[in-house]
Parts: structure tokens; C-alpha cells; sequence
């Protein structure tokens, strides 16, 4: 097909294509379904629109559980119960859901004094660790203000190499002619010498005391974090017991009853093999046990070990009836001879 | 895990559960319980 016949083809005009188009060819779609749905889905958007889409969960759950109670009181009212049995009923139910509402009110008030806590706890360590920070704080000003004075008595100190006034002093004393002291100076120098000894051995206190209180700031930091961890682990487990308060009581009956129901069945078994044991001996003679024997190994065994077994038990069995009689007349005597 | 709470009065087709109290305030509490009160007094009439 060149291109001529193919837009011949796809000519609107032509008759085919014009029935595809036009709505009298086309089967209508039944939408009665579709409206039906979107009429109830309309309404279900008013319904909620008629809630105040402001109102917060909690107002909502307290209208649901209060619009509960109200609706219940004017049915009440309106059709109260007949007999006395009934009302009893009726008020024994309320009294349960007046339980419910306690129980909750107890749950709140508890929840509300741990936070209160837990706020407190906050507050104090804030607090705390505020103070001591306050305090480093003091002494690192203390310790900027004697580190400033050491650098300024580093310029009179004549054993400092920061000492340009030590350095001159030296030079004149040179300088100086024979048996000329400077005293003066050598007093200054003195004082300062003392002065920064002083100063120093004060500036390493101050260090040690910051350092304390540094490490005071860190204990106090992990305390707090591991009573912190300690309350979650607290909260954790009173919800637990709230849900559940029986569970772990429960599940302890449980395992009892199950350790139990083990040992009875095990001294069952027990019983029951030491009694089928018992029958059997008591029940087998030389032969029958000489017949348990071979049946047991009759594949394996030759026929000269055969006799050879069956011997020895015939000599077993011998030696115990000869032993139940000597035991029997030791027994007349009044005591056992132990051979 | 515990069951349930349920409350159900039958002939008014109505029932509660402990979770229609869950996040309710102290004072919304109270309101209910008032309401519960209120119901009382009109059976024992």
C-alpha cells in the first residue's frame, strides 16, 4: 500500500469511521451502578462533614463514649426495665462501667504523677549541673586572672627567658664596678620569685578543682541518664502488669501443670515397666529364660555357645536357690550370715 | 493478656468497652460518671 491509498484509508469522512464516532452506533454505558455508589459516598462525606473536622481525637472518643451514656440514659428513661431483676441487672452493669471510669481516672492521675516526676527529676538535674558550671566557670576566671598575672611577673623574673627588665639588670650588673650590689633589685626579685610560686602552686589547685567538678558533671549526666533508662523500663513493665496483670502468674500455673502432668506420666512408665519386668521374672523359669535368650541371639550364636550360656545360667540359677536357703536359715537364727 | 472489659445492656442495644475511655480527660471522666450516676438514680425510682 503506497501512501496515497493508506490516507485514503484513514479518511474521517469516510462511513466507518463516522459510526465509531457518532452515539447513535454506540451502546450506552449504564452508569445507575456508578451513581448509586457515588450518591452513598457523598453521603458518607457529610456525615463526616457534619463532625467538626477541628475536633481533636480525644474529642471525638469522649463524644462517642458520653454520647453512649447519654443515649442510654433517655432509653432508660423512656423504657426503663419491667421487673426488679432486670433493673438489678441494669445497675450492677453500670456499676461495673462506673469501675471502668475509675480505673481509667486512676491511670490518668498515675500517668500525670510521673510526669510530674519525671519533670522534677529533670529539673533538679538541671539544676545541679547549671551549679557546677557556674562554679567552673568561676574558677576559670579565677585561673585567667592569676595566669595573667604570672605572664606580667615574667617580665621582672631574672630566671625567666622572658625577662627583657632581668636581661638589662644583668647587663648593668656587669657593668656595675666592683662590690656595688644592687639590693633593691635583688629584693624585687625575690618578691616576684615568691610571688609566682605562689600564684602557681594556686593555679594547680584551681585545676584540681575544676577537674573535680568536671568529673561531678559527667557522674551526675550518667545518673540521670540511668534513671531516665531505669523509668522507660518501669513504665514498660507497669504496662505490661496493667494489661495483663496475671500473665507471668499465669504462664508460671502453666509450666507447673505441664512439669506435672511429666512426672506423673514418667513415674507411670515407670511403674508400669517395673511391674511388666517383675511379672516376667517372676513368671520365667531356667528354660523360658534360656528361650528368651537364644530368641534374643539365636542368629548370631553357635550352637556350642549355646550350651555353654545356657550352663552358665543353669549354674546362676543354682547358686542364687542355694543362696535364698542359707538366707532363709540364717533368717531362723535371728540374724544373716555374711559370707 | 487480660480479656476485654466489655459492658453490654442488651435490650437498649447498646455496649461499651474499656477502650471507649482510653484518652479521655479526668474531667470528661467525670462527666460520664455523672451521667452513669444519673442513670442509677432513675432505676432505683
Amino acid at each position: 500500500m503506497d501512501n496515497e491509498e493508506v490516507l485514503e484509508g484513514s479518511n474521517p469522512t469516510q462511513p466507518e469511521f463516522e459510526d465509531i464516532w457518532s452515539n447513535e452506533n454506540h451502546e450506552e454505558i449504564d452508569l445507575t451502578e456508578y451513581k448509586e455508589i457515588e450518591l452513598e459516598e457523598d453521603k458518607e462525606t457529610e456525615l463526616e462533614e457534619d463532625k467538626d473536622p477541628k475536633m481533636t481525637f480525644s474529642e471525638k472518643r469522649a463524644m462517642s463514649a458520653q454520647d453512649k451514656l447519654k443515649n442510654l440514659r433517655e432509653k432508660v428513661s423512656e423504657n426503663p426495665p419491667k421487673t426488679t431483676l432486670g433493673r438489678k441487672l441494669a445497675v450492677a452493669r453500670l456499676n461495673r462501667l462506673q469501675n471502668m471510669v475509675d480505673k481509667r481516672i486512676l491511670k490518668n492521675n498515675a500517668k500525670a504523677q510521673a510526669k510530674k516526676e519525671e519533670y522534677a527529676m529533670a529539673d533538679a538535674y538541671n539544676k545541679t549541673q547549671q551549679n557546677v558550671i557556674n562554679k567552673i566557670s568561676d574558677l576559670s576566671l579565677e585561673r585567667e586572672d592569676i595566669l595573667r598575672e604570672l605572664r606580667g611577673l615574667d617580665r621582672f623574673d631574672p630566671n625567666s627567658s622572658k625577662s627583657m627588665f632581668a636581661k638589662q639588670q644583668k647587663k648593668m650588673a656587669k657593668s656595675m664596678p666592683k662590690g656595688y650590689k644592687a639590693t633593691r633589685n635583688e629584693n624585687n626579685n625575690a618578691k616576684v620569685i615568691d610571688r609566682k610560686r605562689s600564684l602557681e602552686s594556686k593555679l594547680k589547685i584551681i585545676d584540681q578543682e575544676i577537674e573535680g567538678y568536671e568529673n561531678t558533671m559527667a557522674s551526675n549526666d550518667k545518673a540521670y541518664k540511668n534513671n531516665r533508662a531505669e523509668i522507660k523500663a518501669d513504665k514498660k513493665k507497669n504496662l505490661a502488669v496493667i494489661k495483663s496483670p496475671n500473665i507471668f502468674k499465669r504462664i508460671k500455673n502453666f509450666f507447673n501443670k505441664k512439669v506435672e502432668q511429666f512426672r506423673t506420666w514418667k513415674k507411670e512408665q515407670r511403674d508400669k515397666a517395673g511391674k511388666e519386668l517383675s511379672d516376667k521374672v517372676a513368671n520365667t523359669e531356667e528354660s523360658s529364660m534360656r528361650e528368651m535368650f537364644l530368641e534374643s541371639n539365636a542368629s548370631n550364636i553357635s550352637l556350642e555357645d549355646q550350651a555353654k550360656y545356657s550352663q552358665m545360667i543353669q549354674e546362676k540359677l543354682e547358686a542364687r536357690e542355694a543362696n535364698n536357703e542359707k538366707i532363709q536359715e540364717n533368717d531362723k537364727d535371728g540374724y544373716e550370715q555374711v559370707d | 493478656m487480660s480479656k476485654k472489659e466489655e459492658v453490654k445492656f442488651e435490650e437498649y442495644d447498646i455496649e461499651f468497652n474499656e477502650h471507649d475511655f482510653d484518652n479521655l480527660q479526668n474531667e470528661e471522666l467525670k462527666e460520664c460518671k455523672k451521667i452513669i450516676e444519673d442513670i442509677k438514680k432513675k432505676l432505683e425510682e
